[in-house]
């Protein structure tokens, strides 16, 4: 156990140390040396204790390896212990048994009674079971018994998400692949430089970047101007709450011909801004805007003005792509950032594009085996340490005799975290039954 | 809403000021009002998040700034709680500073513009990864806020009382240097700008960050060494230490599954938006180390049954990687995570 307790607190300095010495893609050895010095380049060479490499070394895995190997030992070695306390009931005990343990108490019965106490103890979602002997109540009862298992069920979380990532580092490709618009590619350029050829292609309709769109009102006679980051379908209300302004189109790339919008692409060249002024919920005016000019003052006294921020970020960065083969298109996907192509195993992400003229897209190639089994590890340990966590199996045993002929009541608890909070715990729910047993008694 | 920022401040400021008063006169009724100006202090940091969120339109968790106005925020939403139910009144004395430290420092940072996020935050996994971290960090934050007070209440002579005390007292001292640090900064800004010095005596002047941080350090060494030193008074006003000990860690051990959701809602995330659930991007790596660090706790404690002042100094020190890994890695270490 406290090899394991060691051997997470090693793992968590080592890979500290390794963020630190990060010698980046560009290594810039003088300036590393001059940060840390000639030895620390030594020493982290030696070891390979540089992020991006040290992650990957054997001495590292070998760690990981015997984290994992400690937890299915120590798993083994809890196993018939908790098999035990999951299948066997626990015995009702008698007086001096309940005595012997901490916490416990003596009631006088007369404040409680053995039935508000158990009953107490059923709201409570207690398993409760009696026996009387001798004109001697007992009671056991037991809740969360079955939450032993969420030890082992966080420990195989963790194993098998390092069961996933072992297949990932074994069998998980990736790269990057370019596609030019109107063309299509199906050659993946792999990290390790090869090149991987795909059982189908894809194809590149149309890429394009978009920006925040943003709308000023000013009403007259209101010095502040209410300004938003719009989109199509947005609504605003000007500062004088009289009229709102509803956007119903922003076309990325057009021209006025002849009173009438043409677009000329889906590429943010040109954009023009199509809102409607709305008064009582009547569209009372139309009216276009073009990106920074001057406010155009509406017949209806408001003014607008179309904005783009240099300072906002890009709003997307937009793929359509059709996923080709056999020569048919089979699919059609809009990849954006966090909405990647899913297609056989394989998933693409928006990762870069042609900064000058918009005419190619790339987009991350990854095939990974291992995240399945991943996700499932993360599944399984995250209920594994709700479980551990906000479950305990808890014990409460308690029996009412007569003794000099004063009917008393001794119980006493047990729970399998938390000690010490134990008492606090059982004494509230003394408490409780006493309550009980005035709220009855008026 | 700056107006309710500076509401919210001058609130966990008071709460501060009257809870370490009450403790150091050993009143405990006058506690109750440090609670409960700790209690409108949180109603107004409610409505500045409101506000926000209305302004930006979106969920308003984004970036440094926002998030310290959250984390903030949860500390004393999870005090408020904790205390009532751990039976721990003088956690808010420790945990108060903490509320003003972080929304201070949001503060100093000025106002920021509320901006339109990039498109790699533009994921429903934002407000799963964000909250459940910091609805951990902030209950950790808790923990750490008695682990401090556990470790300076160590009155004996011996060398192992002797490290906690100093332990906690460097502690006492940062946050303090940092507190100290912020309002000067936030009055000496003010004083600079309202009376600009000319002449000879500019081509002396101290830089106004030099001169907040050397005060600061000062305060922060002052604190650092009364506060080793007040191990007997501390112990009369605490509850029993091994109370102390375990409310330590009940808040852990409820903290520890938000930081495991964190850390996979983080890695799924990872996976939709850079097709990969796991880089060790610095900021990543100190994630799990934290997430290692107090899995060690929770083991020393649980399995290997452990108690007292070694597995307190564990998760006072796993407060401080937390604090590293949300502000330290975004100056001194570059990554793929460089909004927050």
């Amino acid at each position: 156990m406290e090899f394991a307790i060691a051997l997470l607190l090693i793992i968590a300095i080592v890979s500290g140390i390794g963020t630190f010495l990060d010698l980046g893609s560009e290594a810039d050895e003088s300036a590393y040396i001059r940060t840390f010095g000639p030895v620390v380049m030594k020493v982290a060479e030696t070891f390979d204790l540089h992020a991006g490499k040290m992650y990957g070394t054997k001495w590292f895995n070998t760690l990981l390896a015997l984290l994992v190997a400690n937890s299915l030992l120590c798993g083994i070695n809890w196993l018939p212990k908790t098999m035990n306390s999951i299948k066997s009931s626990e015995p009702i005990k008698n007086k001096n048994e309940i005595l012997s343990m901490t916490p416990s108490v003596t009631l006088d019965a007369s404040k409680t009674s053995f039935d508000n106490f158990s009953q107490t103890l059923n709201e409570k979602g207690f398993e409760i079971r009696t026996l009387e002997e001798n004109g001697v109540k007992m009671l056991v009862a037991e809740k969360h018994r079955y939450s032993h298992w969420a030890f082992f069920i966080t420990h195989i979380g963790f194993i098998i998400i390092i069961i996933g990532a072992v297949m990932g580092r074994l069998w998980s490709e990736k790269g990057s692949i370019i596609i030019e618009e109107g063309a299509m590619n199906d050659t993946v350029h792999l990290r390790n430089g090869s090149e991987k050829k795909l059982p189908f292609a894809l194809a590149l309709d149309d890429f394009k970047m978009e920006y925040y769109s943003d709308l000023e009102i000013s009403s007259p006679g209101i010095n502040e101007s209410e300004r938003k980051t719009v989109d199509i379908g947005s609504e605003l209300s000007s500062p004088d709450g009289k009229y709102s302004i509803h956007v119903d189109a922003i076309y990325p790339d057009a021209v006025f011909e002849n009173d009438k919008i043409v677009e000329r692409s889906k590429d943010f060249i040109s954009p023009i801004m199509q809102v409607s002024i709305i008064e009582n919920g009547i569209a009372k005016e139309k009216v276009f805007l073009f990106p920074d000019e001057k406010p155009i003052t509406t017949s209806s006294g408001i003014s607008l003005r179309y904005l783009i921020d240099p300072n906002n970020p890009p709003k997307d960065w937009i793929s359509e792509i059709v996923v080709i083969s056999g020569n048919q298109p089979v699919g059609r996907k809009t990849v954006r950032v966090n909405h990647p192509l899913d297609f056989a195993g394989w998933r693409f992400y928006q990762s870069s594009y042609d900064q000058e003229g918009f005419r190619y897209t790339v987009l991350e190639a990854a095939k990974d085996p291992g995240v399945p089994v991943v996700y499932t590890g993360f599944i399984v340990l995250l209920i594994g340490v709700s479980f551990i966590f906000f479950f305990s199996h808890r014990k409460v045993w308690a029996l009412v005799k007569n003794e000099n002929g004063k009917k008393i009541l001794v119980a006493s608890s047990w729970t399998y975290h938390a000690h010490r909070d134990a008492r606090n715990w059982f004494m509230t729910l003394v408490k409780e039954s006493e309550l009980k047993m005035a709220g009855g008694k008026e | 809403m700056s107006l309710l920022f500076n509401a919210a401040l001058v609130m966990y400021l008071a709460a501060t000021v009257i809870y370490i008063a009450a403790f150091s006169a050993r009143k405990e009724h006058i506690g109750k009002t440090g609670y409960y100006a700790l209690l409108l202090g949180g109603v107004f940091n409610t409505a500045a998040i409101g506000i926000m969120t209305v302004k930006a339109g979106r969920i308003p968790f984004t970036n440094t700034f926002e998030t310290l106005v959250l984390f903030a925020w949860l500390i004393v939403v999870s005090t408020l709680i904790l205390e009532k139910y751990l039976e721990m009144p003088i956690a808010g004395a420790g945990a108060s500073p903490l509320a003003l430290l972080f929304l201070g420092y949001a503060q100093l940072q000025g106002e920021i513009e509320l901006r339109p996020l990039i498109p790699a935050l533009k994921s429903n996994w934002l407000l799963a990864h964000v909250v459940s971290y910091f609805i951990g960090y902030s209950v950790v934050a808790f923990s750490y806020a008695l682990g401090v007070l556990y470790l300076l209440a160590q009155e004996k002579d011996d060398r192992n009382s002797k490290a906690c005390r100093w332990f906690g007292s460097v502690n006492a001292g940062l946050i303090t240097g940092a507190l100290v640090y912020f309002a000067l900064h936030l009055i000496l800004s003010k004083i600079d700008a309202l009376a600009p010095i000319e002449g000879i005596r500019a081509r002396f002047r101290i830089p106004l960050d030099a001169k907040a941080f050397s005060i600061a350090l000062l305060v922060a060494i002052g604190t650092g060494i009364f506060s080793g030193k007040i191990s007997k008074t501390l112990l009369s006003i605490l509850p029993p230490l091994d109370k102390i000990d375990q409310a330590v860690e009940t808040a852990i051990r409820f903290s520890f599954p938000f930081m495991t959701l964190g850390i996979v809602t983080g890695a799924v995330w990872a996976n939709e938006t850079w097709g990969t659930y796991w880089s060790w991007d610095p900021k990543e790596t100190w994630a799990l180390i934290t997430w290692l660090i107090y899995a060690a706790y929770l083991h020393s404690r649980i399995v290997a049954g452990l108690r007292g002042r070694w597995t307190v100094a564990l998760a006072v020190i796993g407060f401080v990687i937390v604090v590293f890994t949300y502000f330290g890695v975004n100056y001194f270490l570059s990554g793929l995570h460089s909004y927050a």
